[in-house]
């Protein structure tokens, strides 16, 4: 049985990365207000925790896609490390921004 | 009522998105106190409503993701369509325009 916890565990890394980090962040925010306002008004700081837990919850969907879609065109019933790869990659490259702006912040 | 159907073409699949948006959250609440063949009615008219929507982004869900998860994704790609379908309306001059007072 193939141990998938290290591929989750990038895919997590990165998507909290992306979530703290991303110049999504605080557009999401601007969208939270307007399309769930019920929910996140609040306070400012539930909608900051909240748009960066969307931010990156987005990242690791979107991602998820092309390992999906390997794996409904492979014909398999489970994920395959080859998928799991495809997903690691995959957040990894939507996590870029994230990781430019922390370069920016450590200069 | 008049100035809701001016923009019908906006606020009608906007609605319509937002109640399956928030059925597909309520699916996902309910699936922590409901077994997935439960009978319960209400329970069943959420799975019923939402499993149109569900079914495709389970498509484009890696199989590894709990069915759980599932439900809350389908909640997170109704949202980012709503935005799009914001984005769109708003580039062709067809989103209604704030009530005077308000910010933006």
């Amino acid at each position: 049985m193939m141990d998938r916890q290290p591929f989750l565990i990038g895919i997590l890394a990165f998507g909290i990365l992306s979530g703290l980090f991303s110049p999504l962040t605080p557009i999401m925010g601007l969208w939270l207000r307007n399309f769930l306002p019920a929910f996140f008004l609040a306070t400012p700081a539930a909608l900051v925790l909240i748009a960066a837990l969307f931010t990156a919850t987005i990242v690791i969907m979107v991602a998820g896609v092309p390992a999906a879609l390997y794996e409904r065109l492979t014909g398999t019933s489970e994920s395959t490390s080859v998928s799991l790869w495809i997903w690691v990659a995959a957040t990894a490259v939507l996590s870029l921004p994230a990781v430019v702006t922390v370069i920016q912040f450590m200069r | 009522m008049i100035a809701l159907l001016d923009h019908w073409t906006f606020h009608v699949p906007n609605y319509l998105l937002a109640i399956l948006m928030y059925m597909a959250l309520g699916r996902f609440v309910l699936s922590f106190l409901f077994p997935p063949d439960a009978p319960n009615v209400l329970f069943r008219a959420f799975v019923t409503i939402t499993e149109p929507a569900v079914r495709p982004v389970g498509f484009i869900t890696p199989a590894v993701v709990p069915h759980r998860i599932v439900l809350l994704f389908t909640f997170l790609w109704i949202f980012l369509l709503r935005v799009a379908f914001f984005m769109v309306m708003a580039a062709n001059d067809q989103i209604p325009p704030l009530a005077p007072g308000t910010t933006g």
